[in-house]
């Protein structure tokens, strides 16, 4: 099992005391398999996938990613294995601004000491589309443009484990499409088990298995 | 309507205390430096004008170009139908330093002068009657108690360092018995008079203004003060320009909605106009009571020095004058509006449903590198010109001036080639990414680094030159004090008895013997010197004449100081005209540093046949400075010389060097200050900076670069950023230094000075200016090693 979480709490603190935002999650992810986490807002599933990528600690409950808990890591080994193990793809704000698309989509990869060979960038900028942009800064590309150099520089390294929290959210239909299909590809091709947060159903059928979150637990 | 969006718009800084402090505090630090010299100065000139008005100042005066007139003199012009006052005055030394004593009398003396005199318990009477009375401000009369002299009178509103006497009195204590200093005209005159030419052809009539020699003289020192708080003020207000620009910038979704609400541009404009008004008066008032107590500290040694350097009479205590309060106040909204200008004229032509861009401005600045580019070339080129075509001091600091601010323009540009430059050697993603965000840092963090660059620069500059002056003036005392002793009598008597009595023990006695008197129409001292080897061997001369000292001692020609001959072209070669005889030839120019007078160097001989009156007093002693203390101590015992009255060669350069050092105090106290706002301006631009930085952060850590890595670079980039202002700062600073040294100086003082380099001095200040740095962002990069990932999260979260 390459993600597996187990009896998941978090909470909160709310005005009349602690909010459980995560009251007990428990689930598991194979290499390659893509699973779409559903829920309303605020039904947890962007702090799950804090949590399981290591940008945020569970109160209780334990996750391991390829038999590595990550409650027994400590900042620095988070850090590493955020940079070597996972992809993450968010909403917005996912590129670094003073960098180029190239070096974007490179710097997960350099960070982590990952050789990934040239013909491998080639191929991935142009199935994604972003030959001509390689030289531009993220501010100068579209939502759907900016969106494709984070699932490239996500996908670059080779993660094994892709945590992608509503990608297509603030994307049109048709450049949605085209995201999560250059993402399921990628997926696809490299073995890598990829978390899918998202609102839509649209979505979330395209993923192997469906959860639904609903007031911090898992109901399908 | 207006009401309701003047409060929306205050609401901000509800939300942002810290942005509300930092505009209020910069723009309060900066009015406090520059207020604080204001204040510094205005006391100082009005104890000038104080000390003038006091002793008929504002009115014409009649005086014997050779110096004192003869009492005689005086009683031939009252007979003659001229209604004049005698004035006799001279300088008393107290333990405390010297008093100007004045001597008046009360009975023809105009009104306010006569004041004075009736002022005294006991009225009129007791002035003129034995033992007679000395009047003076408290705190002179606190340093006049020695046993010797007429009871002493405090008298409130005198000015400092001056004491008045009957005229008889003053005659006695300054041993001018039958000698006059000046005569005042009063205002009436009977039509009738005989021309002065006529009945004194010997004195000449100058009319009023002629006591404005000590405003004139120390305008310099005033004038390099007010250019350092200038400076201050001008470092300060980079700090309000950041605040208001990132204030501006963060509220402009509030703007855009206040528009679309149905707010005219005009009236948000006018609106932010008031709110700005109330926050400049804010400041401006706590910016100028800080800048009291900055006055306050610094007055005692800047009147020390004003003392010690140029006998001016300022006291160390500081008046609050509504001039100077008024004057805070307008310079702290006039830099509230120099900083606001533009960020209005944006709001002011802001289209309704204009975006809010938070990184718009450091998009701006990228595009105005070259603008500011330009603007520095053509500051350059006006320092150019004024250093090519002006003259005189404001020509001196417009050059000045000029360069700094070319200097702090180009800073941005050259820092953003060199992080350019440094992105290409990056091998690492963690290094590319560091040199790329700090070059986009960079426009946000130019007007602190620019801040930076002007404090150091002016450190450099400004301690350069104190430096290479010090070792200068160090030299220079060792050549000038040439004698081991200085010794003084009492009377002509005693000094012939002196002369008896050292000259066996001694290898030479030297006279030191000097005359007050006008050369080219300013006041100046002529000295005689004796024909000895002391001159030939160790007098600073920086042009001669062949045969320099042969002409001198014969009496055909004269040394002059360097700041006579800059003034007046009075280069060897020329005639100058000297009082009592021909015009003589200048054969040679020497070095004189610290002093404000004109200075005039001719045979010993010559000086007695010009001036038969003058004191011949003081004498220089030549002798093996291994019996200097016996013959001392002989000279006490067994001559019965008061010990005050001998001076060691070794005291007196300790004591020109301390005068030295105290005159600098206030500069380095500047210096320090002026450091210290920039640190505070990197401070503020940090943490202003840091809340618009999260989003710029947080993909990086995302992507797996712990808190504390991204901490440890924060801090890393501050120091780097300030090591190279630091770099930059060197060169700018030598620049600075040559135009003080070279030009400022020449104009102030009227002397050059050789530039010396002090790599030490910029090691230390290189330091100084990383700690600055590294302590003003390690707040920041603490608070941001312990963000919250919550905070961090938000950002791919919530639009902000």
């Amino acid at each position: 099992m390459l993600l597996s979480v187990t009896d998941l709490k978090k909470s909160y603190p709310g005005e009349n005391g602690p909010v459980a935002v995560l009251d007990g999650v428990s689930l598991t992810l194979k290499p390659g398999e893509t699973v779409a986490l559903t829920g309303e807002s605020g039904s947890g599933k962007s702090t799950l996938l804090h949590i399981v990528g290591g940008l945020e600690a569970a109160d209780a409950g334990e996750v391991t990613i390829d038999g590595t808990a990550i409650a027994t890591l400590d900042d620095r080994g988070r850090a590493a294995l955020r940079r070597r193990d996972i992809g993450v793809v968010f909403q917005q704000f996912n590129l670094i601004p003073s960098l180029t698309v190239a070096a974007n989509i490179t710097f997960q990869a350099r960070l982590a000491g990952v050789e990934y060979g040239h013909l491998r960038l080639e191929n991935l900028v142009e199935t994604l589309g972003l030959q001509d942009h390689l030289g531009k800064y993220p501010e100068q590309l579209s939502g759907g443009q900016q969106q494709r150099v984070a699932i490239a520089r996500a996908i670059l390294p080779g993660p094994k484990l892709l945590l992608a929290d509503e990608p297509t959210g603030n994307l049109d239909e048709t450049t949605a499409d085209a995201v999560i299909d250059a993402l399921l590809a990628q997926v696809r091709m490299a073995e890598t088990a990829m978390l899918l947060v998202t609102h839509s159903d649209r979505l979330a059928a395209r993923a192997d298995r469906r959860l639904h979150l609903q007031h911090g637990r898992v109901t399908a | 309507m207006r009401k309701t969006a003047f409060l929306t718009l205050l609401s901000h800084w509800r939300r942002h205390p810290f942005q509300l402090v930092t505009l209020v505090l910069g723009l309060a630090l900066a009015t406090a430096l520059w207020s604080g010299v204001q204040a510094i100065n205005a006391e100082a000139r009005a104890s000038y004008d104080a000390a003038a008005d006091a002793v008929g100042g504002s009115r014409p005066v009649i005086v014997a170009p050779t110096g004192d007139m003869d009492e005689a003199q005086y009683v031939t012009l009252r007979r003659a139908g001229w209604l004049v006052t005698p004035v006799v005055e001279g300088w008393m030394m107290t333990d405390q330093g010297r008093v100007r004593l004045v001597g008046i009398d009360p009975l023809t003396a105009p009104p306010d002068v006569a004041a004075a005199g009736v002022a005294v318990d006991g009225g009129l009477g007791a002035f003129l009657t034995a033992p007679g009375r000395i009047l003076a401000a408290p705190a002179t009369a606190a340093r006049l108690s020695s046993g010797d002299l007429p009871p002493v009178t405090a008298t409130e509103g005198l000015a400092p360092s001056l004491a008045f006497t009957d005229i008889g009195v003053a005659q006695r204590l300054l041993e001018k018995e039958g000698r006059l200093s000046r005569l005042i005209v009063l205002d009436t005159q009977p039509l009738n008079r005989p021309a002065l030419s006529d009945i004194a052809p010997e004195l000449e009539f100058r009319p009023s203004g002629g006591q404005a020699d000590l405003a004139r003289l120390t305008d310099s020192f005033h004038l390099n003060l007010a250019a350092f708080g200038l400076l201050s003020f001008a470092v300060g207000l980079f700090i309000v320009h950041g605040a208001i620009g990132l204030a501006f910038e963060q509220r402009r979704p509030v703007f855009r909605t206040l528009r679309a609400l149905g707010l005219p541009a005009r009236d948000l404009t006018w609106l932010l106009v008031v709110e700005l008004l109330v926050l400049a008066l804010l400041s401006g008032a706590l910016g100028v009571a800080l800048g009291y107590l900055i006055a306050a500290a610094l007055l005692p040694d800047v009147a020390a020095t004003l003392r010690g350097l140029y006998g001016a009479p300022v006291e160390g205590a500081l008046t609050i004058r509504p001039a100077w309060w008024a004057a805070g106040m307008g310079i702290a909204v006039a830099g509230t509006a120099v900083a606001a200008t533009g960020a209005l004229w944006k709001i002011a032509r802001l289209p309704v449903l204009a975006p809010a861009r938070p990184r718009a401005w450091a998009r701006a600045s990228q595009s105005t590198l070259w603008l500011q580019l330009a603007a520095a070339a053509a500051l350059v080129l006006v320092s150019l010109v004024s250093g090519l075509f002006g003259s005189g001091l404001v020509a001196g600091f417009l050059m000045l001036g000029a360069l700094l601010i070319a200097a702090a323009l180009t800073l941005p540009a050259l820092l953003s080639g060199f992080l350019a430059l440094a992105a290409r050697t990056a091998r690492s993603a963690t290094a590319e990414w560091f040199w790329a965000d700090t070059r986009q840092q960079l426009p946000g963090l130019s007007l602190a680094l620019m801040a930076l660059l002007l404090a150091l620069s002016a450190n450099i500059g400004v301690g350069t030159m104190v430096s290479s002056f010090r070792l200068t003036f160090t030299g220079w005392l060792d050549q000038r004090l040439a004698s081991e002793l200085y010794v003084s009598a009492e009377t002509a008597e005693d000094a012939a008895a002196l002369v008896a009595f050292v000259e066996p023990r001694v290898d030479a006695i030297l006279p030191i013997w000097n005359v007050e008197a006008e050369i080219a129409g300013a006041p100046a001292e002529i000295y005689g010197v004796a024909d000895h080897t002391t001159y030939r061997d160790n007098w600073p001369l920086l042009a001669r004449l062949p045969d320099v000292w042969d002409r001198v001692a014969a009496g055909d020609a004269v040394l002059v100081n360097e700041q006579l001959a800059r003034r007046d072209g009075l280069w060897p070669g020329t005639m100058l005209p000297v009082p009592g005889g021909p015009p003589m030839e200048v054969a040679g120019v020497y070095s004189d540093y610290g002093n404000p007078l004109a200075q005039v160097l001719i045979g010993i001989d010559a000086l007695t046949t010009r001036f038969p009156d003058v004191e011949r007093l003081n004498f220089g002693l030549r002798l093996d400075p291994a019996e200097k203390d016996a013959l001392a101590t002989a000279l006490i015992t067994e001559f019965g010389l008061p010990p005050e009255n001998l001076v060691d060669q070794n005291a007196l350069k300790g004591f020109s060097i301390e005068v030295f050092d105290r005159t600098f105090t206030v500069t380095g106290a500047l210096n320090v200050l002026t450091l210290a706002v920039a640190g505070f301006a990197i401070l503020t631009s940090l943490l202003t900076l840091a809340s618009t930085r999260l989003p710029q952060l947080a993909p990086v850590w995302a992507l797996g670069l712990t808190r504390a890595d991204l901490a440890r670079i924060e801090l890393g980039r501050a120091l780097m950023l300030a090591s190279l202002t630091m770099v930059a700062a060197i060169p700018v600073g030598l620049v600075l230094a040559w135009v003080l040294l070279a030009v400022i100086n020449v104009e102030a003082f009227g002397w050059r000075l050789p530039m010396h380099l002090f790599p030490r001095d910029w090691l230390v200040l290189g330091v100084l200016a990383l700690l600055a740095a590294g302590l003003a962002s390690l707040w920041p990069a603490l608070r941001l090693s312990r963000t919250e990932p919550a905070v961090l999260l938000k950002v791919f979260t919530n639009e902000r």
